[in-house]
């Protein structure tokens, strides 16, 4: 009873209780307003301006690449001549299955080699694309056996230094680039080892299954096939040098 | 001279408009539920100041869960509730809230309605500011938000026979000092 009493009397008194806070309490409220609005704020410019960034990035470099490009086009190699199963179907399928890694294959055994030594203080980073003109082949000529006489139209070795030696004479395809017992190789892979850290980018051209190709490569594929400075092939691009600054 | 008028905003306008994070109604908010809400974090903590910092606070708080009321309950009850919360967890946060302290029972009860006449709000709340942390946060939990011993167990994260002997031990200080306050209400009375 006695403590039912002192709880009531407490609760009728203070339950309501009201206090007004000091002037300078609006204040402060004002400021820490202010201070939330003003985070939300700086949240929407940063990621403005890492948009405007990356933009930028993507749509102002294209002189940069086209310049690396001129120097690429004068290489030609006959690397992928190896690979005539590369041209039997839709173009940008089989640009698939030539840029995609296939991590199935045994690369020690089915995919020949061809390894650059560059000199050391020579630092080169190049990536090799292959690009195959479909339109210069009839349709009714795709059969399984169909040998192109033009396969590969260009192989394009991008350097990202102006150095890059003319590696044209001394690329090499494998010796056994004809098919063999009526079975086709199934990749090309094309090694340059450069600098003295003995940095190995490797560009491997394999049959690949399409169906892990994820939609996004997918696009970044498909790009080859366009001409360079437009909006996709500056994404391929800009995708294909993050992932060889990665790999340094 | 500048005249404001204010307009007495219902809270459906209110939570609509801090909703839509406008200043107004933001400040409309703080306007009718500060002086209340300090009321409360005045109960649990004794440093005016900091129970003033909390009291904002727990309002921006308010501003950030109010996505989440479903109107239910009444809107004050809402925002009392986190006002609470937020002043149970800076308590646990800040101080060790536990503290056994030898009471006595009190040799009689004091005078309820003499004091409930001459005691303000401000007194009864210096005097419940006078309690240890731990005994301060039972008995408001328990006397004056209407919380049970298992709802307080499972808030502070302590037993419930913790609480009740925190509790026990609240009252019979404060009725100590309603004592010793019913003394100098009496002399003053006489003085006049």
């Amino acid at each position: 009873m006695n403590d039912r009493r002192i709880d009531e009397f407490f609760k009728s008194k203070l339950g309501n209780a009201e206090i007004q806070p000091n002037i300078s309490a609006n204040g402060k409220f004002l400021a820490q307003l202010e201070k939330r609005k003003k985070g939300f704020t700086w949240w929407k410019v940063a990621a403005s301006i890492a948009i405007l960034g990356v933009a930028t990035w993507l749509f102002l470099s294209p002189n940069e690449i086209s310049k690396t490009v001129e120097i690429g086009k004068s290489l030609e190699t006959e690397a992928a001549s190896t690979s005539p199963e590369l041209i039997k179907t839709d173009g940008v399928d089989n640009l698939a299955q030539i840029t995609d890694v296939a991590p199935e294959v045994d690369m020690q055994e089915q995919v020949p080699l061809i390894t650059k030594e560059i000199e050391p203080d020579v630092e080169i980073v190049a990536h090799v694309q292959v690009a195959v003109n479909k339109a210069t082949i009839p349709k009714e000529k795709m059969t399984e056996n169909f040998v192109p006489e033009q396969k590969i139209e260009d192989t394009i070795i991008i350097p990202t230094l102006e150095e890059l030696p003319d590696l044209s004479n001394e690329l090499q395809v494998a010796s056994n680039e004809q098919i063999v017992d009526g079975k086709e190789l199934p990749a090309v892979r094309i090694t340059y080892i450069s600098g003295k850290k003995k940095r190995q980018m490797t560009e491997t051209m394999a049959k690949t299954d399409t169906s892990k190709v994820s939609p996004l490569n997918r696009i970044f594929i498909g790009a080859i096939s366009l001409a360079d400075g437009s909006l996709i092939a500056g994404l391929r691009d800009a995708k294909e040098d993050f992932f060889n600054r990665k790999n340094d | 001279m500048r005249l404001t008028i204010k307009k007495s905003i219902n809270d459906e306008e209110i939570i609509a408009g801090c909703l839509k994070s406008k200043r107004e109604d933001q400040h409309a908010l703080y306007e009718k539920y500060s002086a209340k809400m300090l009321g409360v974090c005045c109960r649990y903590l004794k440093n005016p100041e900091e129970a003033e910092d909390l009291m904002i606070s727990s309002i921006m708080k308010v501003f950030e869960k109010l996505e989440q009321y479903k109107a239910e309950g009444s809107f004050e009850g809402w925002i009392r509730r986190i006002v609470i919360n937020e002043c149970l967890t800076h308590l646990r946060k800040n101080k060790s809230m536990y503290m056994a302290v030898d009471v006595e029972n009190a040799e009689r009860e004091p005078d309820y309605k003499l004091l409930s006449d001459r005691l303000v709000e401000e007194d009864m709340i210096n005097l419940i500011q006078g309690l240890p942390d731990g005994y301060r946060t039972v008995f408001n939990l328990y006397a004056i938000e209407g919380y049970s011993h298992k709802e307080i167990a499972e808030n502070l994260g302590i037993n419930i026979n913790t609480s009740k002997s925190q509790l026990s031990r609240a009252r019979a200080l404060l009725q100590l000092r309603l004592i010793e306050a019913e003394k100098i209400v009496d002399q003053k009375i006489v003085d006049q």
